[in-house]
């Protein structure tokens, strides 16, 4: 009777397909088992392929992803996971320099586009492309039934930047299935240099072009967390995470300006005069803490649903920021869905963060902070993304496409603006 | 800024127009503790009920976000670095 009512409850029977995924689940549901676990019943293998298109407005950067998800099953007790991603980037992006109307400072573009000389003009932004591959592998393996150790590995290459990072991950079931606690440990290994090998000297002037060997940096992070099932509808989740880093963070791109500010004797507007140029320095280490609670719920006659999610950060450059993110998915037929999503972010600047180095007394030279840096990314900040996803199912698989448009505004920094387009198709085929 | 808070007063409208249903009445519903038996957890075992219901688009906006924002992490451990621009 069970399993009558459980087949009965979760979804209208149309074909032979339907009812071999329907008992699958509902025998997984009297065994206590999960949603993975259904659908592995059903499908042991799904390639989920997907690509993305990035579009900054005003001719900055783009970026053409390429993803594949392989999942599959070994063994009843062991799964396997095979993660492609081939990234395409080309554009501009913001140096960090004021755009003055009188510097003379040779620069070398982002990602290995060559050096750029610029006489009279601005470089406040430079040129770029790079591709890179990432791959990444796990293996979970189920020690008994309610614990599973997942092993994982990655790699990341790009013409100036690789990393390689490890991880494993511990999970518990409670004897009713219904809370499950996590512990996770990662670490990686990051080699950070501008395409013609080296790091800049720190605040040194960029015209003097002091190079060093290349940036590496540890990272460590360690992260706590408990899910529970609080209803029929409802599961919640509350993750703790704490990072450390040991290692090269400067950028070896972006720059500061020492500059003033003077008078257009034409319009009487005031603009930045850049008097000198120094390569950012950021510290050698970081401290992070995540507070991270998301949800799921049900509701409705016809299985609405909504995801939510918070996320508290804080770490010891001062920067602290807090995340809201919402999708409502509602179906439009027993195949297709419809689901707008929001997101609203918020951070504090980092504790060095400067728009620049100002003196207004160009006679006398100024004293240099022990780090600085005029990365846009380091100010504080607001981000909205407003989008949209559409999916529906095909014979042996899954679509969706989405659209989204991310609004970043800035206080303090040069560029104190960037907008977005992201375009998304995405299908998963589904192997019997 | 004013571009913002419309931007952001449009989104709020669309979500919850969207939703058709008073926000207080989904939060008292979601927010209540109940057991849930065995054979009770079919729409927890339905794809869109899961946490994470879509792993390659979550993938994919950390990877955005990160490259942008100041701050990253939460969701879990593990994952390669980029030095994105």
């Amino acid at each position: 009777m069970a399993v009558v009512l459980a087949v009965a409850d979760v979804g209208v029977i149309k074909n032979m397909n339907n009812i071999k995924s329907n008992l699958s689940i509902a025998t997984c549901t009297l065994l206590g088992g999960t949603a993975q676990q259904a659908n592995a019943i059903e499908n042991s293998w799904d390639l989920d392929s997907s690509l993305l298109y990035y579009s900054e407005d005003d001719d900055r950067v783009s970026v053409t992803k390429a993803m594949a998800f392989l999942t599959g099953d070994l063994s009843s007790d062991d799964t396997v996971n095979v993660n492609l991603v081939l990234d395409t980037m080309s554009g501009a992006t913001p140096t960090g320099a004021v755009r003055s109307k009188n510097s003379s400072v040779s620069f070398s573009s982002a990602s290995g586009a060559g050096s750029s000389t610029v006489d009279g003009g601005s470089v406040d932004r430079v040129n770029f492309s790079d591709t890179r591959l990432g791959i990444a592998l796990s293996w979970a393996h189920s020690q008994d039934r309610l614990t599973t150790l997942t092993y994982g590995g990655s790699l990341s290459v790009e013409k100036d930047y690789q990393s390689y990072g490890a991880s494993i991950n511990y999970s518990l079931d409670s004897e009713d299935r219904l809370t499950t606690y996590t512990a996770g440990f990662a670490g990686s290994f990051d080699e950070i240099y501008r395409k013609t090998d080296g790091t800049p000297e720190p605040l040194s002037f960029v015209d003097d072009n002091n190079m060093f060997s290349n940036g590496e940096r540890y990272s460590y992070d360690f992260i706590l967390g408990v899910s529970k099932v609080l209803n029929r509808k409802t599961i919640g989740q509350l993750n703790y995470t704490i990072s450390y880093s040991d290692g090269y963070h400067t950028d070896p791109y972006k720059v500061i300006s020492e500059a003033s500010l003077v008078e257009d004797t034409d319009t009487g507007e005031f603009a930045w005069a850049e008097l000198n140029r120094y390569y950012e320095a950021r510290p050698d280490n970081r401290l992070r803490h995540v507070i991270f609670t998301s949800m799921a719920h049900q509701y409705g006659d016809t299985g609405e649903t909504v995801h939510a999610s918070y996320r508290f950060y804080t770490d010891d450059w001062g920067i602290s920021s807090n995340t809201i993110d919402l999708t409502h998915r509602t179906p439009l037929s027993a195949k297709s869905y419809i689901e707008p999503h929001f997101r609203y972010y918020q951070q504090s600047a980092a504790d060095f963060f400067l728009h620049s180095f100002v003196n207004e007394d160009v006679s006398t030279p100024i004293i240099l902070p022990e780090f600085a840096s005029s990365d846009y990314r380091l100010d504080e900040g607001l981000g909205i993304t407003t989008g949209i996803e559409y999916g529906t199912k095909l014979s042996g698989g899954n679509f969706r496409a989405r659209i989204e448009f991310i609004n970043w505004q800035y206080e303090e920094a040069e560029y104190d603006e960037t907008k977005a387009l992201v375009l998304q198709v995405s299908y998963q085929k589904l192997f019997d | 800024m004013n571009r913002l808070l419309i931007t952001l007063s449009i989104s709020i409208g669309l979500t919850a127009s969207l939703s058709g249903c008073s926000l207080s009445n989904a939060i008292d519903e979601a927010f209540t503790m109940k057991n849930v038996e065995p054979w009770q957890r079919d729409i927890l075992a339905q794809d869109d009920m899961q946490l994470d219901p879509d792993p390659m688009r979550t993938f994919a906006d950390e990877h955005i976000y990160f490259s942008k924002e100041a701050s990253t992490g939460g969701r879990g451990v593990g994952g390669g670095g980029c030095g994105c621009n």
